[in-house]
């Protein structure tokens, strides 16, 4: 069972973290999407401080979510967050508070990105920002896609071969998006219709969990044909096959943003503020958005990027799409668990 | 009533009735085990859905406690900011709702009310929408939140909830570890687990709860709706509120109770599921009757079975043992009734109607006899036992309308004794009685002799003998040839009548009167026929009485001769009235006497002598001819012995046979025996047969005279020349003489045609060898002139006439060894 497991792993996860702490104190434990560090920067913040980063990784905010919830943030020392969630980390206690005196590399980030959602200026550094699109193969999709639509009520040949992104908050805002609503629309009807909507696709879904963006991904081996992805993601993809396209629909979609947070409950606060301020400095927060293919909010080292990269229109969305997009806000808690029930009966129900 | 239908009255109850016993028990005791049986089974069935509730609604206790404990749930439960338990927590929750619902299918829905009734989590697989997320105002939550236990269970068909299901709540009661102390800190409700448990396997379970073909169960609630039944369509429907009062007010509801159950009688056991559910058990008695129904039904069909058998088995003893034997009685007796008196009773059976048709045969055979003796008395004279007038008549007619087939000529013979009255008168009527059974008695006699005698006449037809009444007596006589044959029956009448009767010592003379009536001459009447008898008895009372008269006169005279000769013919030879005369054969060149013919005389008592030319056709026709001609022969012969004995020359003796002695007679037998019997040698035999006779006799005949012309016996044909034999013939019969008619002798000297015929005769007989004899010489020309001519022996007056025994026997000494011719020449 796909919940189970991910409890099992977590914990084998959790164990070696905490035997690893009392056998090499210079190690933190950094709780992350998987593809999403580049590990030569790892290696040389090790060289330079000798501090060993271990990562941990999840497959959606939900299970990040849920790992911590296990252990009630204890066992990781810093945590990728999303935004929309750092407020709500943050009130139960799980962050560490973190200021441009503890991280003196934050002057390179853009504000616009640190405030960018409540309580994340005062719990998180912007790791980076992008938007969520639909992947597909161009050989293997016999048209162009544009619209969510098109994931959404997937054409007969396609059934089977898509895969959806299981997070409460993206499943539900891509379907309030195709549907015409805001991401944010607490109107019951409009929820009620992006459920129908999603309950309709249901059988047509190959799978609600992030997909590979590895050499082995699902979407190499055709195995699926059409996808949500975060844009960058989709550069990753990209490095394997000519056949990956990515289209960020007419809708529009959410941008958001991550945040690198240090869990409260770590031992050591100081090695992950000083990992994250590493992580900031403009020539390594530069190399990292070459390696991710996300926009970094780190304005020095946006400087740092090639021309290639700061015109790329996937990392960079420009247009109607782009208008049409819109940022996480902040719902009604029971809003919220109306969405929360509507992924759970969508993901687990069936 | 018919007899069948009595006896299969009786019997047929008697073997039904133990049968209907037997299966009236039968049936009570298969209903019996079968109620038993069913109860057994419902109760059994039962208990075992009232055990599976139990252990699903504690399995859904246990495990809405184990769900309330988890860590996560309480995590869940303490964590009073909305945000975090809808964003952080709200997912892992569900998925371990989910978990939870996929590990028990039966769990529908896991919820987590918070205390004031909103839904804080929900999951289930259903995919029914959810209809209010506040069940703060619910029925369920008033009741759920005045729950102070550990587990609150309630059955409903909540309207957001699939069909009827039993929901468990177990309230979470925490200590938050944050703010209050673990130890003295009361718990407090931080909501409501609710575990929704589908009762499909309810369903389940009484959609295949049978017992036997209609036996169900079902599942009331606390107000008899129907909440599970086997047949959908009952489903929401209410069991009547009496019903309903009756069960929940009956002190053993475990127990079968009968009661009206949708229409039908059934037996209803409940058992109680739980605070809200009742399950009932309904047997219908129709069912249980069922088996015993059909039990009945075999034995109503064995019973019928049997009656049928029985009465076919019944009416075929019957008919063969009572009814056949009854029908043939029936017939015999209708048989009786139609006077056949012995009718054929097939019955050998040796039971009650054996004897019954024996009896009927006695009783017939008695019947029998009486009517005989009915008829005898109807019929038939009580003194003489013999037909009476009626019967006379009744016969008459019958003969004569035979007679009228056949053309047959009949006479009716009516008899009156003469002298009967003054019998009577001086007698008395004890002595007439007498003479009347005796004449009866005489009359039957003679009419039986006559049957004997004229048997081939008589064939087919019987005489009747009958008395008129008084001394009148009636004779009939069917079938005779003619008037002669009549008058010789009543002649004989007449004669054994004349006989004296002999009645006490007393000798009574008596005679009758006869009149004769013929058919049809005289009549084709019964009446007329015995009415004319009766005249002709009269006439021939007028005749003097003891005679017989026909009714038609010119009769009378024809008849009476030849019928009064026969008569005293016959008692002639009785009385020795007949005797021989002798006439001796001369032989012509010696003049010797060489035989002697033998000459029957009858010497009448009345008449005197009577000639034999007047009664030898007599005693042809009536066949007396036969003793006669043996008498003839014995007594020739006995005579002409005396005369050898007495040494009176060594002659033959001539006799005379008629040819109806040659056609009946065993001749040869009665010339030996004469021959021996007197020592006689065959030459002295000469048998003298007339040509005419030697004519008619059939050849057989000839070859017994033959043998006796072997033996050494003449035969000689007498009267030669009136017939007209052929030489041929001469020849070929054993002849040894011809003797010349002597007629042709007397004219032979006057007429030369007579001559002639004598010369040629004896040229004949010369030439064949024969002797010849002359008979009527009575002159001594003829005498001569026959000598001459070569005859050899003279017989006539001439010689000497035939005389008696007596004076021959002085001739033969006188004459003896003289020449006899030369003394008449």
């Amino acid at each position: 069972m796909f919940s189970g497991k991910t409890i099992f792993v977590t914990l084998v996860l959790l164990v070696t973290a905490v035997f690893a702490q009392a056998s090499e104190p210079k190690e933190l434990v950094f709780l992350n999407w998987a593809n999403y560090m580049d590990p030569d920067i790892l290696v040389e913040f090790e060289q330079r401080t000798g501090i060993s980063v271990k990562q941990r990784y999840f497959d959606s905010d939900t299970t990040r979510d849920e790992l911590l919830l296990e252990t009630e943030g204890k066992g990781f020392d810093l945590a990728l967050v999303n935004g929309s969630s750092i407020r709500i980390l943050a009130k139960r206690g799980w962050l560490e508070p973190l200021d441009e005196s503890s991280i003196p590399n934050l002057k390179h980030v853009n504000p616009r990105w640190r405030s960018a959602f409540e309580q994340a200026e005062n719990y998180g550094v912007p790791y980076s920002w992008g938007t969520i699109g639909i992947v597909y193969r161009k050989d293997l999709v016999p048209f162009t896609v544009s619209s969510w639509m098109d994931l959404l009520q997937p054409a007969e040949e396609l059934h089977g071969k898509i895969s959806m992104i299981g997070d409460n908050k993206d499943i539900v805002g891509v379907a309030l998006k195709a549907l015409g609503y805001s991401l944010n629309t607490t109107d019951e009807k409009a929820l009620q219709e992006a459920e129908a909507l999603l309950q309709a696709q249901a059988p047509a879904v190959k799978t609600y969990r992030y997909i590979s963006i590895g050499a082995d991904s699902a979407l190499l081996t055709g195995q699926i044909v059409m996808s949500m992805m975060y844009n960058g993601d989709m550069r990753m993809l990209q490095q394997h096959s000519d056949n990956i396209a990515f289209v960020l629909p007419k809708e529009g979609g959410n941008i958001w943003t991550d945040y690198l947070s240090v869990l409260s409950a770590s031992p050591r606060k100081a090695d992950a503020k000083r990992f994250i301020n590493f992580l900031n400095e403009p020539e390594i927060a530069a190399r990292l958005a070459q390696f991710t293919h996300y926009a970094t909010p780190n304005l020095s080292a946006e400087a740092l990027l090639p021309a290639e990269f700061r015109n790329d229109p996937v990392i960079y969305p420009t247009g109607e799409a782009l208008e049409n997009s819109e940022a996480y806000g902040r719902l009604p808690p029971r809003a919220q668990k109306r969405q929360a029930a509507i992924v759970s009966r969508l993901v687990q129900g069936g | 009533m018919r007899l069948h239908a009595k006896v299969l009255l009786v019997v047929v109850p008697l073997a039904v009735i133990p049968l209907m016993i037997l299966g009236w028990l039968a049936y009570d005791q298969l209903r019996s085990s079968a109620v038993e049986r069913s109860s057994s089974q419902m109760t059994a069935l039962m208990d075992q859905t009232a055990r599976s509730f139990q252990m699903h609604q504690d399995v859904a206790k246990a495990n809405a406690r184990l769900f309330a404990d988890a860590s996560l749930m309480r995590a869940y439960a303490l964590t009073e900011d909305e945000e975090e338990r809808y964003v952080l927590m709200l997912p892992s929750l569900l998925k371990l709702f989910f978990s939870y619902l996929h590990a028990y299918p039966d769990y529908t829905e896991i919820r987590f009310l918070l205390p004031d009734g909103y839904e804080d989590a929900r999951a289930t697989l259903m995919s029914i929408p959810n209809a209010a997320e506040d069940e703060g105002d619910t029925p369920f939550f008033q009741e759920l939140s005045r729950f102070e236990g550990e587990t609150f269970v309630q059955i409903s068909t909540p309207p957001d909830s699939h069909g009827v299901s039993l929901q468990v709540a177990r309230p979470v009661r925490l200590i938050d570890p944050v703010t209050q102390d673990p130890l003295n800190g009361s718990p407090i409700l931080r909501g409501y687990l609710v575990v929704t448990m589908s009762l499909d396997f309810m369903a389940e379970q009484i959609a295949v709860s049978r017992i036997g073909e209609n036996g169900h169960t079902l599942v009331v609630d606390e107000r008899g709706r129907i909440l599970f039944h086997r047949d959908p369509s009952q489903l929401g429907q209410h069991i009547p509120a009496s019903l309903m009062n009756r069960i929940l007010g009956s002190e053993e509801p475990e127990q079968l109770m009968p009661v009206l159950f949708q229409e039908a009688q059934s037996l209803l056991a409940t058992r109680r599921l739980n605070e809200d559910l009742l399950l009932i058990g309904v047997l219908p008695e129709r069912e249980l009757l069922a088996e015993s129904q059909r039990l009945g039904n075999i034995v109503v069909w064995i019973i019928f079975g049997t009656v049928v058998l029985m009465v076919i088995a019944l009416l075929m003893a019957m008919n063969t043992l009572i009814v056949r034997p009854l029908k043939q009685l029936k017939g015999a007796v209708r048989e009786i009734g139609h006077g056949n008196l012995s009718p054929e009773i097939g019955l050998s059976a040796n039971d009650e109607l054996g004897q019954l048709a024996r009896s009927f045969q006695e009783m017939a055979g008695s019947l029998e006899s009486s009517r005989v003796k009915v008829e005898r008395l109807a019929y038939h004279d009580s003194l003489t036992g013999l037909p009476n007038r009626f019967r006379a008549h009744e016969n008459l007619r019958h003969m004569i309308s035979l007679a009228h087939c056949k053309g047959a000529k009949m006479a009716v013979l009516f008899l009156d004794l003469d002298n009967f009255k003054r019998v009577n008168d001086t007698l008395g009527h004890q002595v007439g009685d007498q003479l009347l059974k005796e004449m009866s008695a005489r009359l039957t006699s003679v009419l039986r002799a006559e049957d004997f005698i004229c048997e081939e006449v008589l064939q087919n037809a019987s005489h009747l003998l009958a008395r008129l009444g008084g001394d009148e007596f009636v004779v009939l006589l069917p079938r005779i040839s003619g008037t002669q044959d009549a008058a010789k029956v009543a002649a004989r009448i007449l004669d054994l009548m004349k006989v004296p009767f002999h009645f006490d010592g007393q000798e009574i003379y008596s005679s009758t009167s006869i009149g004769i009536s013929l058919f049809p001459d005289d009549g084709t009447e019964v009446d007329d026929l015995i009415k004319r008898a009766d005249a002709a008895m009269y006439q021939a009372k007028e005749q003097g009485r003891n005679n017989f008269q026909f009714y038609s006169a010119s009769y009378n005279l024809a008849v009476f001769d030849h019928i009064s000769l026969e008569g005293r013919l016959r008692r002639a030879i009785e009385n020795s009235e007949l005797e021989l005369h002798y006439q001796p054969l001369v032989e012509a060149k010696t003049g010797k006497v060489v035989g002697l013919e033998a000459l029957l005389r009858w010497n009448d008592p009345l008449e005197g002598i009577i000639s034999p030319d007047r009664f030898i056709p007599i005693a042809e026709d009536s066949g007396l001819i036969l003793p006669i001609g043996e008498w003839v022969l014995r007594e020739a012969g006995r005579q002409l012995r005396i005369w050898q004995a007495a040494g009176l020359g060594d002659a033959s003796v001539s006799v005379n046979v008629s040819a109806i002695q040659l056609q009946r007679q065993d001749l040869f037998t009665i010339v030996s025996e004469v021959l021996d019997d007197n020592d006689l040698a065959p030459w002295q035999l000469e048998l003298e047969i007339t040509e005419t006779a030697l004519m008619r006799i059939r050849p057989e005949v000839i070859g017994e005279l033959d043998a006796l012309r072997q033996k050494g016996v003449t035969i000689s044909l007498d009267d030669f020349g009136t017939g007209y034999s052929s030489l041929s013939l001469l020849q070929e019969l054993p002849i040894g003489k011809l003797k010349i008619d002597k007629t042709f002798v007397r004219d032979m000297l006057v007429d030369p045609k007579d001559a002639a015929i004598v010369s040629a005769v004896l040229f004949i007989a010369k030439s064949l060898g024969l002797r010849s004899t002359a008979e009527g010489v009575e002159t001594p020309e003829q005498a001569v002139r026959l000598a001459d001519e070569g005859c050899g022996q003279l017989q006539g007056y001439l010689l000497c006439r035939p005389l008696p025994v007596a004076e021959m026997t002085e001739f033969l000494q006188s004459r003896k060894a003289e020449n006899i011719l030369q003394s008449v020449l």
